[in-house]
């Protein structure tokens, strides 16, 4: 008995012959009996029976390199064809054929990304050296000078707290302006939530996760250089925080929908 | 000015990997589909996974070296 595992829908066929390995092994397929296509590969129907799926799935190194498997198709799909990637672990009893109504919503979604790309603008921030970088350090140094040592203690302690509660703040000002002036040349933009440090595993503070999907080379191009110039600005400025890019993507986050 | 030119190496991070397609992606629903993994991914759990794939990784590791190192003390 087989199942079979999606990877994401797509309107075309790759031109070029797409040879590529599935979940388990099998080639991934384009399944079709109409316009849109369903990328899959057949799997073992016992394998993958929900309880056994759910048990794999709390398998952590299982997990870890199936999803990284699941990217790969994806991403590759993506660079022939557009593509809604499906989320991990999508299992069909039969041909993941779907029913008309669906398949037209899905042929919506495919429209709007069409063409595009999802990149990732990442922010991260060094606080210390934003907080001795800070004019108001040396003022504020200054200020407890005069105290006796006792005082000075905590008053420095305090004043360590304020300027880190600064830091954070103009850093989160910086990151708001790099995301407006990136979005407002975007065709789609949301911030994410940011990572803590031991998800991002930095050992600086994460100060923007942002996440763009552009649409043609004049929007691709404009945010590339309004990045460029605000890293340039930072780099220069020296005060720990430090922008990455990454992508394309296939759009992940901007198909990101549920057909009910 | 382009994109690429900003991400030149062009590599990818598996926290990102598994950001986009473990909790992303189009979420198909209904009788036609027999098995979604239940793996409703919050960063918290996203943080277990991945701590725990490397203490794995880590503790393979410290295997790898206690037995190289007990391969080479016994020659």
């Amino acid at each position: 008995m087989k199942s079979w595992y999606v990877y994401g829908y797509t309107n075309r066929k790759p031109e070029e012959a797409f040879v590529y390995p599935g979940i388990d092994g099998e080639p991934v397929q384009f399944v079709s009996e109409g316009e849109l296509f369903a990328a899959a590969t057949e799997v073992d129907a016992e394998e993958f029976q929900p309880e056994r799926l759910q048990e794999k799935v709390e398998e952590p190194v299982w997990v870890q390199e199936k999803a990284a498997h699941h990217h790969q198709v994806v991403q590759k799909i993506f660079e022939n064809v557009p593509v809604l990637p499906v989320s991990f672990g999508t299992v069909f009893a039969s041909k993941p054929l779907l029913p008309e109504e669906k398949e037209s919503y899905l042929q919506s979604r495919l429209k709007e990304v069409d063409g595009r790309e999802e990149w990732k603008v990442k922010l991260f921030l060094h606080v210390e050296t934003w907080m001795n970088h800070a004019d108001s350090a040396r003022e504020m140094e200054e200020s407890i000078a005069g105290l006796s040592k006792g005082k000075q203690f905590f008053a420095r302690k305090k004043l360590q707290q304020d300027l880190r509660a600064r830091a954070e703040q103009e850093a989160e000002e910086r990151a708001s302006e790099l995301f407006h002036a990136v979005a407002s040349c975007a065709e789609k933009a949301e911030r994410k939530k940011t990572w803590e440090k031991q998800v991002s595993g930095r050992r600086e503070e994460m100060a923007a996760n942002d996440v763009f999907l552009f649409y043609g080379e004049e929007q691709l191009n404009e945010a590339a250089s309004r990045i460029k110039a605000f890293k340039e600005e930072e780099e220069k400025l020296g005060r720990g925080l430090i922008v990455e890019v990454s992508g394309p993507w296939p759009p992940y986050h901007f198909a990101a929908a549920e057909t009910t | 000015m382009s994109m690429r030119e900003l991400n030149p190496d062009q590599e990818t991070s598996l926290v990102d990997v598994l950001d986009c397609v473990l909790d992303k992606g189009v979420a198909i629903k209904g009788d036609i589909v027999i098995s979604v993994a239940g793996i409703d991914l919050v960063y918290l759990d996203l943080r277990i996974l991945l701590t725990s794939v490397e203490t794995l990784i880590q503790s393979r590791e410290e295997d790898y070296h206690e037995q190289s190192h007990t391969t080479a003390g016994s020659r």
